[in-house]
């Protein structure tokens, strides 16, 4: 084995082009690639992963072809066989580097690299993602679209990417949404991130008096499961537009509350999502300024589940946040029903 | 030890404890960060894992081979509000199989950022880079890891973002949040092992001052 107590390095440079370049001279020269030089210059050992080159001189002024380092002075029939035994371990090198990259990069987002020219000039993928918002709608809107439903399928997760004017989003939103609704139903596992995406980017552009849209897929029970994205929506579009008094929205937050009401329980909240549905519900009747929002707070309170209560609270506290962060003050009743809330759910 | 090499002796790991790839022949620098999708493991050079971390688009279910390791004991209270935080959020990172939009989740500045409707400002989804995503994980139980800040972070150039990111083309980093030559003040994956690698108490009491040198564990 190797002496590791004694590692050296070389700095003679060739003028000659390395074939191995992918391992750099730094890299080397720092003793921190995958190869070391061990012993003394009247003595050394060339070491690579593994397996032993060759072990001579170091002090000599011959220097390899290919890498700079100057070799031990040998017998001809000891360089040659040296030789050989390096190119199979370049070899074996350049298959570790591969795997190296595999391993690493792989890991990575699989955006422009990954591309090939082909795709890079296609002027089709192109077309997509930077067309301008009024061609984007045009196509999504254009009866014949569903023709190509794969086209489709991009064409309404890029929307989520763009931004549009309220007149484009008093077109699309209802278009997306219905899109969802009738998509749920779908068995195909591309619709999912579709359906998904089309409420998101559809209920982010309703107002709130338009709220009520999203009603429908609340509802479970379909093969593409709507209600938690719904949900979230629902309480992200008060959160951003907070509403101006409370119980404006009676039917939406009788919904909610049904759902808040079955899953607010000690045996189903112990599964992940249920607890995150009934959390968004608690979060979306606090943020339409639902006076349902207290009862269910005193429900939650009672299962005495503290990171589920902590979790809550959380939430609503961002909530506030968000609200006290606006320009123009929140109305008082929706924020003292806010501040209720938060107290109920800490009370002892 | 709070963060570490994974080596031939297993180590104790416990859900959402933080995984981290790096590239050995980059003198050490960590590539890439994402959470243990698991209870309680056992882990070694080497072995795979269940990770949940963001690619993108968010990875769930799936395994990568960490080289290190940083573990905060979290207790089963924090561990369950994450993982509600995550069930929450999954849905806006599913695989969508557009390469653009997939890139567009992604974000290298800042570490993460909302994306909402123009018009209203409801949000839509949080763009993330890898860091980002554990970072805003931890702040779900009230802990923050880092000082993010740009004055907090050293600058880095070019040549380490091609290094970080080699999946992006130099052309495409004003996409990433990149304007200009750069450098730029950015959380890098390496950071995030470094803020781990306290105690528990002081993880818990303060967020960690990132040290030049920090991409690298």
């Amino acid at each position: 084995m190797p002496d590791a107590s004694m590692p050296f390095s070389t700095n003679l440079s060739s003028e000659k082009r390395s074939g191995y370049e992918f391992l750099s001279k730094e890299l080397l020269a720092s003793g921190e690639g995958p190869w070391r030089i061990y012993g003394t210059p009247s003595n050394a050992n060339i070491y690579l992963p593994g397996i032993m080159v060759s072990h001579g001189r170091l002090d000599s002024d011959t220097q390899s072809d290919d890498t700079g380092i100057p070799l031990a002075k040998q017998s001809v029939t000891e360089f040659v066989a040296l030789k050989k035994q390096i190119n199979a371990l370049m070899e074996h090198l350049r298959e570790r580097k591969r795997e190296l990259e595999e391993t690493f990069w792989s890991e990575e987002p699989s955006s422009d690299e990954d591309q090939s020219d082909e795709e890079l000039a296609n002027p089709a993928m192109d077309d997509l993602t930077q067309c301008p918002p009024s061609d984007l709608i045009a196509e999504i809107l254009n009866p014949s679209a569903a023709k190509d439903v794969s086209r489709l399928r991009e064409l309404i997760l890029i929307a989520e990417d763009t931004d549009f004017s309220p007149q484009e989003s008093a077109l699309l939103a209802p278009w997306l949404l219905n899109f969802a609704l009738q998509q749920r139903d779908s068995n195909d596992p591309e619709d999912t991130p579709v359906v998904w995406s089309a409420i998101r980017t559809g209920a982010s552009m309703l107002k709130p008096e338009a709220a009520d849209q999203l009603r429908p897929l609340l509802e479970p029970g379909h093969p593409i499961e709507t209600s938690l994205v719904a949900l979230k929506m629902l309480g992200r579009i008060f959160e951003a537009q907070p509403p101006t008094d409370v119980d404006q929205h009676l039917t939406l937050a009788a919904d909610v509350r049904g759902i808040a009401t079955l899953l607010l329980n000690r045996y189903a909240i112990t599964i992940s999502q249920s607890a995150t549905m009934a959390q968004l519900a608690i979060h979306a009747l606090a943020a339409t300024a639902s006076s349902e929002a207290i009862p269910v707070a005193e429900t939650t309170r009672e299962l005495k589940v503290a990171w589920f209560t902590q979790g809550t609270t959380r939430e609503l506290r961002d909530l506030r946040e968000a609200w006290q962060s606006r320009s123009t003050p929140v109305a008082d009743g929706p924020r003292e029903l806010l501040d209720a809330v938060m107290r109920t759910l800490t009370e002892n | 030890m709070p963060a570490f090499e994974l080596g031939r002796e297993p180590q104790a790991l416990s859900r959402y404890d933080v995984l981290g790839l790096r590239a050995d022949h980059l003198n050490h620098f960590v590539t890439h960060v994402g959470l243990l999708d698991a209870d309680n493991q056992f882990l070694k050079a080497g072995d795979d894992v269940n990770a949940v971390h963001m690619q993108p688009p968010l990875k769930q279910g799936e395994t990568i081979k960490p080289h290190v390791a940083g573990s905060l004991p979290l207790t089963n209270e924090e561990i369950k509000r994450i993982a509600v935080w995550i069930v929450k959020i999954a849905d806006e990172y599913v695989n969508s199989g557009v390469k653009d939009s997939k890139s567009a989740q992604y974000l290298i500045s800042p570490s993460w950022k909302d994306v909402t409707d123009p018009n209203t400002g409801v949000l839509r989804y949080r763009r993330y880079s890898c860091a980002g995503f554990v970072l805003d994980s931890y702040r779900r139980v009230d802990i923050e890891l880092l000082q993010i800040d740009a004055s907090s972070l050293p600058a880095v150039d070019r040549r380490r973002i091609v290094s970080a990111y080699p999946w992006v083309r130099p052309s495409t980093l004003p996409k990433y949040g990149l304007q200009g030559n750069g450098p730029w003040r950015i959380v890098l994956a390496g950071y995030v092992l470094h803020a781990l690698n306290r105690s528990t108490e002081e993880i818990r009491r303060q967020p960690y001052q990132v040290q030049p040198g920090d991409e690298c564990f």
